[in-house]
């Protein structure tokens, strides 16, 4: 790329061919105003504040579209556009309702900044009291259509970053607004997914959140704090807005991140929400049906004689939540596996991570990463969903996918034993009636694709496996496999999607991995695939506390340490095996019922905005957790309350190890050098 | 006339089929939908969002924008009561009630037979006749309320 | 081929459609063949002459006898007198309105002397579904040449030496055009045809798309083997149902004879064509809403750059001319550009074809070298003033135009003087207006019309014109203040310059235009709360002479609202509380006791 050089209000501006003159502008520290531009959005030009006078050019430029060039002269702010843009800000205020004293959003809107930095002390044309539609249908987002400036920044971040497309604009000239799906209001929607994403990009009081209105406005807020989603494995970066001692809101960080720095429903509402949440304060002690309050001391006594007994007898188990940091994990295998030996350990969705962990396990082994970042889904021709349900798993996911359908032009391929959850988007939907027979087609369609690709794609030149035969193990139509066969021949870069539910087998986990390499599924990082491990650092306890083999459950067990975030309920199967065991310690940050019913000893912990440390995420990157608001009054730290029980316990734990991302993350060879391993590895 | 929703599914796939695979094909799919059905049906629309990936909001918007498309059914005959002053004064809003009355529908809407669409207009520039109304084509003065109804019944 | 001694023409424009040429071309056919002069007349349909005041007009060749204003009954004279006995039906010539001369001859009739038909050569001429005909005219010659003997840079270079230039609107010279899209990156081009013709009371477009769709498609293959192109759109609005119907007959002929397709005329070069009906916007005439609109998207037009020549229709180098334009090139081609530059003025080549309508005699298309007068056109082909009244002003430009006055009737036509003048070329449309037309109202009519069209995309353009529009509103209801008209001013300057469209920067113009020729009628309005052509009701009353009131009582038995009072003894007087200003009793006075003050 040139590197250009232009004159922007007498300042020498350097920046690269392709910026646009706002770019350059903007990296070299010089304001022009926007209020349609979004950064990561498309700009489409249509507020007109960001327009400059570019020398020799008669015409009025907008700085958000029209491309820089070598030596162009252009003056930002000269009498005439300071007056324009004044005027227009005018026309704005006057033709719906912006009296700022009325709205939730005064002192946090673009629109009135703007007006204020512009010197507009007055309207000159009379006001229209235009009189929109107050959509206050939806539970948790409010349109008010009167405060709408029509920068149309909500349809776009719906269309280009959340997917669903839900918003769009309706009629045109003065009586345009924004509509939802067919005309319906918003409450009315099947396609919104509440993740919000409209009101945070919304730079008037036009799309407000319901909750977070009066909560503080965002630059009054005490600070902001960059963080991370603990709650499902992409790990969205997280801006954390805190008043007085509260989460005021939670929000996406900048729109031009490579994931569109979007939050989805789970990230934007629980998170905040979590803030609010009955808090478990002091240690306490079952006494028949209640609980009593207990010093530390006295709590971790009593978990330190029955563990140690427990352990004795070798009837003691330890589990704990994918949602602790890496730092957290560290201290858990220092002193549960390191120091005390033990073997049962596991985390909560310990038998999803073994199954991706053994089915990629053969390609580990010749060196390759077996999976790309999550993201990589928007580079992709060709999205194969495999039994994964993103809008239930990782919403950011779905969102993902549906860009890379409705935008990027991907074709969708959903092979599953159940329909595709994108069905309007779906382009072959390929439904087995078991898993079984899912993993069949899976098979045959990477040893067909393989020798495809082998013969040149000359259907005259014999193929070991026909369509027929696959289909008939499939037990589906020749037709479908034929359809499948054809989207993944047409593609150059195919992507998989991967489910928590196929873990169950790790060998679909590496069939998987087998047609992705048939098909050369190849990304600069890894191998097309996506395995949606189930929360924020899952795969950081795959080198921590994931166990070898699962123990939960086989055994009844006298003493089970628990430890939660208290942010996602527990698994059914977890919680029978957890009442099952004689003493059960829960620590938890929260009354996350019904697993604190279950215990005999609870202790506190310090909540995720409490905590800090590192997320390993689906993102393929390592991510910081960092404190929102300080703990208060008894919270502990686990370090700390670790310590003590260690201490109960007689043994001195190691100082933890190196965080484990790196070597996950890692590879030493090219995805293109992997190769396609037999499935009889896998079951062994 | 109902048409089945499996039959609305069934021709909007034969409107869509010559267009699969081809860009721009939106607006004139929609001309043929309105063509077939006289209006863009929801339902329509619906279906036609899954048969070529286009959502229904998107489609939406290009359905109010432009003049041509409609998204409420229009009667087979269009009643246009003349609302200016003229006719005002000389009663027209009783005539707008009791074609209300008539037909059980308000102002800018459809009986359910599709047999009228109801629009009153500014001004129809024939204030010697008030108050004045067109059905299609064809005008009507010095109306009043007892005379309109005859007047609707020549149209089927 | 048969040889006939008469051709008879029908016009089957959609003005003459309208006025009822079909049932005059079926008596002719019954009649012609009932006499047994079916082997020696030829009958014909064809497109619009232009003169559509007098349709249905029916032309008779060898003589060029044009026949206005033709109907069914008509026709047995026509056959019988003309065809039979070689006479003129005399009552049926045009007649000229100030000295009622009958003219005989096509030729001689003042609204075509003038005229030089360039676009419009073939318009009303041949029958525009039968493709021979238009190839008996030199059609397709241009394409053959140019295939055959000429570079695409050699039909470039040509098309610029003509000096052609965009007829839609802003006048851009259309080699300069061709040659951005051509040297533009990208192996996929294509060309367009803007066919959108939405500008109130323009309608030339249509009558080269009716009359003679071929001009259309021969020069979009010139233009698309010049730039490099394979394929092309016509864009052409819904309302012009004949139009696409021709087009679709022109194309399948074209296909049938070769013209379009691959390997056209056994060459390299191939062009495949389409036809998208537009859905009812007037901004999809803005070429990047036009291009939205074929993509099937909301016609919102996009800034640019990027140029359609860079980054056009999904995203490739695309050129778009409209109809007019496109119609030129053939001629261009096969006469030489050095012919075509030799018309007209110095920075505007060729001809220009003009919709005259409104308070003239002769309201209709006329086709007429760049740099003739306002006055020649308003004057010797319209026939003046209609009713012998005053002049006033002409609209040029539609409502992207502006109002010139008197003192303009001089100014030859050209882009650089009308947009000098404060109008623009435009698509052509030219409205006649005369003392009687406010120049507030028809600000305001026009500004109703862009604002009601403005897309909404772009703030200038969505906020001005509405509250432009409500300035304009608030003078003509006679409620407005001396410092609005700053206001207005100053609104049409900033929404003229930030717009991001066509649309909205040109949607001022005929605002200040009016105030800056009109300046003293504004005035009016807002100081002595008048309307000096008394046209706006708000400003004007009626009253009754009583001197000349005979007192019979027509106009309260006519009176919509009951607000005239009088009786056999008194003459009658209008309650001016109550009236509505309908003036129906100036209409129906028989003594013309009453007017309007």
């Amino acid at each position: 790329m040139k590197d250009i050089t232009l004159n922007i209000d007498g300042k020498i501006c350097k920046g690269t061919e392709g910026d646009t003159i706002l770019e350059v502008a903007r990296s070299n520290d010089v304001y022009i105003p926007t209020l349609c531009f979004l950064e990561g959005l498309t700009p489409i030009g249509s507020c007109r504040m960001c327009v400059v006078e570019v020398e020799n050019n008669p015409k009025m430029m907008t700085a958000c579209t029209t491309p820089a060039q070598d030596g162009m002269v252009v003056s930002t702010g000269t009498e005439k556009l300071r007056d324009y843009r004044r005027q227009m800000l005018e026309l704005i205020f006057a033709g719906r309702n912006h009296f700022c004293m009325y709205c939730s959003q005064s002192g946090d809107c673009e629109l009135q900044d703007m007006a204020i930095a512009h010197g507009m002390d007055r309207v000159r044309y009379p006001y229209l009291y235009a009189d929109f539609e107050n959509d206050a249908t939806h539970r948790d987002i409010q349109i008010d259509h009167n405060r709408c400036i029509l920068c149309l920044r909500c349809i776009r971040v719906c269309a280009e970053k959340v997917g669903t497309h839900t918003l769009d604009l309706q009629k045109r000239g003065w009586n345009a607004t924004i509509v939802t799906d067919l005309g319906r209001k918003l409450g009315e929607s099947s396609t919104c997914t509440t993740c919000g994403a409209c009101a945070q990009v919304c730079p008037t009081g036009t799309i407000t959140l319901r909750e977070f209105a009066y909560r503080g406005r965002r630059k009054d807020c005490d600070s902001v704090v960059e963080s991370v989603c603990p709650l499902c494995s992409v790990g969205c970066r997280i801006k954390a807005y805190v008043r007085t001692g509260s989460i005021a809101r939670v929000e996406g960080t900048a729109v031009n991140e490579p994931d569109g720095g979007q939050l989805c429903q789970k990230g934007r509402w629980t998170l905040p929400r979590s803030a609010e949440r009955e808090r478990i304060s002091v240690p306490m002690i079952r006494e028949g049906s209640h609980y009593r309050e207990a010093t530390w001391e006295e709590a971790l006594d009593l978990v330190a004689k029955q563990f140690r007994k427990a352990h004795e007898a070798d009837s003691d188990g330890v589990l704990v939540s994918s949602l602790c940091t890496d730092e957290e994990l560290g201290l858990f295998v220092s002193l549960f596996k390191d120091g005390l030996g033990m073997e049962r350990i596991d985390t909560f969705d310990g038998d999803v991570l073994r199954g991706f962990v053994k089915g990629f396990e053969p390609f580990r082994k010749q060196g390759v990463r077996p999976f790309t970042a999550a993201h990589k889904i928007l580079d992709s021709d060709c999205i194969v969903n495999l039994s994964a349900d993103p809008d239930e798993e990782a919403p950011v996911i779905a969102s993902y996918i549906r860009v890379g359908v409705l935008r990027n032009g991907a074709s969708l391929v959903n092979i599953s034993c159940s329909p595709s959850p994108f069905r309007d988007i779906t382009d072959v939907d390929a439904v087995t009636k078991t898993p079984a027979e899912n993993i069949r087609l899976i098979e045959g369609l990477a040893g067909m694709v393989e020798a495809l690709k082998a013969t040149g794609g000359d259907p005259e030149k014999t193929v070991q496996v026909t369509a027929a035969e696959v289909a008939e193990k499939a037990g589906l139509t020749e037709e479908m496999v034929v359809k499948i066969l054809g989207s993944l021949m047409d593609s150059k870069k195919p992507v998989f999607v991967l489910g928590g539910c196929l873990s169950r087998d790790p060998a679909t986990v590496a069939a998987s991995v087998n047609l992705a390499i048939a098909c050369g599924a190849f990304f600069d990082d890894g191998i097309g695939m996506v395995p949606l491990v189930v929360s924020g650092n899952s795969l950081g306890t795959i080198n921590t506390v994931l166990a070898d083999e699962p123990w939960l459950g086989k055994k009844k067990l006298d003493f089970m340490y628990v430890y939660s975030t208290g942010l996602v309920p527990e698994d059914e199967a977890s919680l029978s095996a957890i009442s099952g065991s004689r003493f059960v310690v829960v620590q938890c940050p929260f009354w996350a019922h019904p697993l604190v019913n279950l215990a005999d000893v609870l202790l506190p912990a310090p909540a995720w905005f409490e905590r800090s440390g590192h997320y390993c995420t689906i993102e393929g990157e390592r991510r910081r957790l960092s404190v929102v608001i300080p703990p208060k009054g008894e919270v502990r730290g686990l370090a700390s309350v670790l310590k003590d029980l260690s201490k109960d316990l007689g043994v001195t734990p190691e100082k933890p190890k190196e965080a484990p991302c790196g070597n996950l993350f890692a590879s030493e060879k090219p995805p293109a050098a992997a190769r396609m391993v037999s499935l009889e590895e896998v079951r062994d | 006339m109902t048409i089945q929703a499996s039959e609305v599914e069934e021709k909007i796939r034969e409107i869509v089929k010559p267009w699969k695979g081809k860009q721009g094909s939106l607006i004139p799919i929609l001309q043929a939908i309105q063509h077939d059905f006289g209006y863009l049906q929801e339902d329509a629309i619906e279906i036609l969002s899954r048969e070529i990936g286009i959502p229904t909001a998107e489609i939406y918007g290009v359905g109010t924008f432009y003049a041509q498309f409609h998204l409420k059914p229009r009667g087979r005959h269009i009643i246009r009561i003349c609302r200016g002053t003229a006719c005002h004064v000389r009663g027209s809003l009783k005539i707008l009630e009791k074609v209300m009355d008539i037909l059980k529908i308000s102002e800018n809407e459809t009986t359910e037979d599709l047999r009228f669409t109801l629009e009153p207009v500014a001004c129809l520039g024939a204030c010697g006749l008030a108050p004045v109304v067109m059905v299609n084509d064809v005008t009507y003065g010095r109306l009043t309320p007892d005379s309109i109804q005859p007047i609707l019944e020549n149209y089927k | 081929m048969a040889l006939y001694r008469a051709h008879v023409l029908v016009c089957k424009g959609t003005g003459c459609k309208s006025s009822g040429a079909a049932p005059v071309y079926d008596a002719l056919k019954e009649e012609i063949t009932r006499r047994g002069l079916d082997k020696e007349v030829m009958l014909v349909e064809t497109g619009c002459h232009g003169m559509c005041e007098m349709g249905p007009i029916v032309v008779v060749y060898p003589e060029g006898s044009l026949y206005c204003r033709v109907t069914a009954d008509d026709v047995a004279e026509i056959v019988e007198e003309h065809l039979y006995k070689g006479r003129l039906v005399q009552r049926l010539l045009y007649t000229t309105p100030e000295d009622k001369v009958k003219i005989p001859h096509y030729r001689d009739i003042p609204f075509y002397k003038k005229q030089f038909r360039i676009a419009l050569r073939n318009c009303g001429y041949i029958n525009p579904d039968n493709i021979e005909e238009y190839i008996a005219r030199d059609g397709y010659v241009a394409l053959a040449k140019a295939l055959t003997a000429m570079d695409p840079e050699d039909v470039l270079a040509e098309v610029k030496t003509s000096g052609l230039r965009g007829r839609g609107g802003g006048g851009f010279p259309t080699g300069l055009k061709w040659e951005f899209c051509r040297r533009a990156k990208g192996d996929k081009k294509y060309v367009i045809c803007n066919a959108d013709e939405g500008d109130p009371g323009a309608f030339m477009d249509r009558s080269i798309l009716e009359g003679d769709p071929h001009a259309l498609i021969e020069g979009m293959m010139l233009g698309a083997y010049a730039i490099g192109a394979d394929e092309g759109y016509i864009y052409c609005r819904a309302e012009y149902p004949l139009a696409i119907k021709r087009l679709g007959v022109a194309m399948a002929q074209c296909t049938e004879y070769g013209l379009l397709g691959d390997n056209i005329m056994g060459t390299d070069f191939s062009f495949h064509l389409h036809v998208k009906e537009g859905a009812g916007a007037f901004v999809c005439g803005e070429e990047t809403a036009l291009m939205a609109s074929i993509e099937g998207e909301r016609g919102m037009p996009r800034p640019r750059p990027p140029f359609p020549a860079n980054k056009g229709l999904w995203g490739k180098p695309s050129n778009i001319n409209n109809v007019e334009t496109w119609a030129n090139v053939p001629s261009i081609i096969r006469e030489g550009g050095e012919w075509f530059a030799s018309i007209g003025t110095e920075k505007s080549k060729g001809t220009k074809v003009f919709a005259l309508t409104g308070k003239v005699n002769n309201t209709g298309l006329v086709e007429v070298p760049m740099g003739t007068t306002i006055r020649e056109i308003v004057f010797d082909m319209g026939g003046g003033i209609l009713n012998g009244r005053k002049f006033k002003a002409v609209q040029i430009g539609g409502p992207s135009g502006g109002c010139l006055t008197e003192e303009h009737l001089d100014l030859p036509v050209n882009y650089e003087s009308l947009t000098a003048a404060g109008a623009i070329m435009g698509s052509g449309g030219l409205v006649v207006m005369d003392e009687d037309t406010c120049m507030v109202d028809v600000a305001r009519f026009f500004l109703e019309f862009t604002q009601r069209e403005s897309c909404g995309k772009c703030v200038p353009c969505r906020e001005g014109t509405k509250q432009m529009l409500l300035t304009l509103e608030k003078i003509t209801s006679g409620k407005g203040k001396m410092k609005d008209l700053e206001t207005l001013e100053e609104l049409a300057l900033m929404v003229k310059e930030m717009s991001l469209c066509g649309l909205g920067q040109t949607a001022p113009n005929p605002v200040l235009t009016t105030l800056r020729y009109f300046r003293d009628e504004y005035e009016a309005h807002i100081k002595d709360k008048k309307c000096p052509a008394k046209a706006c009701s708000a400003l004007i009353s009626f009253v009754i002479d009583a001197e000349k009131c005979r007192k019979c009582g027509i106009c309260a038995k006519n009176c919509p609202v009951d607000c005239i009072a009088g009786d056999r003894n008194t003459p009658y007087v209008i309650d001016q509380e109550r009236c509505i200003k309908c003036g129906t009793c100036l209409e129906v006075c028989p003594f013309q006791a009453v007017s309007k003050v």
